[in-house]
């Protein structure tokens, strides 16, 4: 591999679309998360600039270790969070942009990639030596093991669909034969799939491992500083990742026309704003009601789209 | 979670309804309204240097002290309560609560009054009979009163030295033999 | 740079809110100010529940003897920089506790302050612009009233 194609790959994963220009839009779309709660909650809400100003607070501010606490799980896990939230955006936003860079099994990969957050979160919080991160690690194991199940099950629904694992064939599909999510199978899929994304993303009713007013933050509890700053900007990755991820696998991709990319802007924004209406206007559930949730109706619901795939329709 | 999504987005429509509750409050003065008890202000004027509300005060921040022939009356009013109990026993109304509320400070030095007297001392003794005004308000009284003039004399005595002088006044009818 | 990141501080303020023996008036008025009618989130105010993520510490109640071990540990366990704001008159001063056997007499007894906002309990308006004043957005506007007869 020669030296351009090395360098060009670094641009690819830490400037566009990478690092830079997955975390600067996904905390501009934070800002829209706020302001549309803040609409719901009949408030103004705060100016566009303000989750950047967070995030260079929290940058200014001295980062505290807890006496006792591993050194190394603690300080390594923001940063594994941000590796994994990196990595799986610039697969997904260059196969978007570039449909030839996708190579077949690039969904299995982004789909684990995208499990990499949540485990930082259990690395940071167990190693945090406080009962606050301890639970808070402990139910974010739970809620794994729950709200993996319908996503896979939702991204095999579409594999089953299209006949391959790859993105290039996904949209190559949906250009064919118009949006998976117009079909029943696929419509099912996307409801589970949106649910999934909901508790992943740690939004209420599911933020059950970060419970504020019972845990404290549960694993970032006794996070500060620049760590915290670099697990909310992997938050933010997340919350633009998972969205074009949705998007991408349900209603097809977008070519370089202003009609074509307003339309993806705007299915966007419809994906963002059911999220946050379902986190105004629901109350957090409990663990045991959650995992029920999860493993039962959600699961069933998911079984249902994939058999309603195999059968074609 | 399925039974009460559809009350609870019911309930998000009304509060869409309802639009922006929000107050301009920085940028946009918002007085308090009615009778609203905020910093206590004196009329300096008015006050007589009495020293009523230093015992009426629950909080006990006003200090009243006669010194080199002035009294001070010194209110702390970090620890005030606004409850209004100096301004409801102030026998000449000197004192009133302000609808000033915004009294945020990083030192203490902004929250004081500080008031400053002329103090009537005995003639016979030299210790502080009252303030000057408060001589002046019962000698005013009295003036208006057309009785008990001859008690306008001893305004400026002590009460041991007042006491005294009413003693040793001859009476009018009998003959004091010494 | 360093200019930047004091105009981060200043845009977004995180608050942590400690009851050191409050009668709870001043924390339903701290409450009150977190509701949609005054909108603290336009200024970038948040409420954050450990000291750890917090920038700015609310402190209400004359400070017992009781609490000033579980204060001190609040105190450490926020990071640099930070802001101390004494809500209410018990903080200020003592309040009508001023002299009681089981309290401190006031909170710079205790800790750094860097505002307090006097008020019993103060308005939810009143601690708003305590807050602004201790960003340094708006004027003091509180002075003593001195008079001498000569």
């Amino acid at each position: 591999m020669d030296l351009i194609t090395f360098f060009l790959g670094i641009f690819y994963t830490l400037v566009f679309p990478g690092f830079l220009f997955t975390a600067i839009v996904g905390l501009f779309l934070t800002w829209v998360d706020r302001k549309v709660t803040a609409v719901v909650q009949s408030r103004k809400g705060p100016p566009w600039f303000q989750p950047f100003a967070d995030i260079g607070k929290l940058m200014s501010k001295k980062m505290l270790i807890p006496r006792g606490s591993r050194a190394i799980g603690f300080l390594a896990a923001p940063l594994l969070s941000i590796a994994g939230a990196t990595l799986a955006a610039v697969i997904v936003l260059r196969s978007l942009f570039y449909p030839q860079a996708s190579f077949v099994g690039d969904l299995i990969v982004v789909v684990y990639l995208s499990a990499l957050p949540a485990i930082a979160l259990i690395i940071g919080g167990a190693s945090s030596r406080s009962p606050f991160g301890a639970i808070g690690a402990s139910r974010e194991m739970s809620m794994v093991l729950a709200y993996e199940v319908g996503f896979l099950l939702a991204v095999a629904t579409v594999i089953i669909k299209v006949g391959s694992i790859g993105f290039a064939d996904i949209l190559a599909f949906q250009s064919a034969h118009g949006a998976i999510a117009g079909s029943v199978s696929g419509f099912v899929a996307l409801v589970v799939l949106v649910l999934c994304i909901q508790a992943k993303l740690g939004y209420l009713p599911f933020d059950i491992s970060e419970a504020e007013t019972e845990l404290i933050g549960g694993p970032l509890a006794e996070y500060s500083g620049t760590g915290l700053a670099l697990f909310k900007i992997s938050r933010a990755m997340m919350f633009f990742f998972l969205l074009v991820f949705a998007v991408l696998l349900f209603m097809g991709g977008v070519k370089l026309t202003m009609l074509s990319i307003l339309g993806f802007v705007l299915k966007l924004l419809a994906v963002l704003v059911v999220l946050i209406v379902i986190k105004t206007t629901h109350a957090r559930l409990r663990l045991d009601q959650a995992l029920r949730l999860f493993w039962g109706r959600i699961a069933i619901a998911g079984l249902v789209s994939v058999a309603l795939a195999l059968l074609g329709l | 979670m399925f039974k009460h999504t559809i009350s609870e987005l019911k309930e998000a429509l009304v509060c869409l309804q309802a639009g922006q509750v929000t107050l301009a409050y920085p940028f946009q003065p918002h007085a308090p309204g009615g009778e609203f008890r905020g910093k206590p202000v004196i009329d300096v004027d008015k006050c007589i240097g009495c020293g009523a509300c230093a015992n009426a005060c629950p909080a006990r921040l006003i200090t009243v002290k006669d010194m080199n022939g002035y009294r001070t009356l010194h209110f702390e009013l970090g620890r005030c309560t606004y409850c209004a109990d100096c301004r409801d026993v102030c026998p000449q109304q000197a004192l009133r609560m302000s609808p000033q509320f915004e009294l945020s400070t990083s030192s203490l030095e902004d929250l004081q009054i500080h008031v400053q007297f002329k103090l009537v001392l005995c003639r016979l003794c030299g210790e502080a009979v009252g303030t000057q005004r408060s001589v002046n308000l019962v000698n005013d009284k009295l003036a208006a009163s057309e009785l008990h003039q001859d008690d306008r004399d001893y305004l400026d005595l002590c009460i041991a030295c007042k006491r005294k002088v009413a003693i040793h006044t001859p009476s009018l009818n009998l003959e004091v033999v010494p | 740079m360093s200019r930047l990141l004091d105009w981060c501080f200043k845009k977004s303020i995180w608050v942590y809110h400690v009851n050191a023996g409050s009668c709870n008036g001043c924390d339903i008025e701290i409450l009150d100010v977190l509701t949609p009618y005054y909108d603290v989130e336009r200024f970038g105010i948040k409420l954050v529940h450990t000291p750890r993520h917090a920038d700015a510490l609310l402190v209400t109640g004359p400070v017992t003897r009781q609490v000033r071990e579980r204060l001190l540990r609040v105190y450490e366990a926020t990071p640099d920089p930070k802001l101390v704001i004494a809500v209410g008159s018990c903080p200020t001063n003592g309040g009508i506790w001023y002299n009681s056997y089981s309290t401190l007499g006031g909170l710079s007894n205790v800790l750094p302050v860097n505002i307090f906002i006097p008020g019993c309990p103060p308005r939810p308006e009143a601690i708003l612009y305590g807050v602004a004043q201790a960003l340094g957005l708006v004027p003091k506007q509180v002075e003593p009233q001195i008079v001498m007869e000569g």
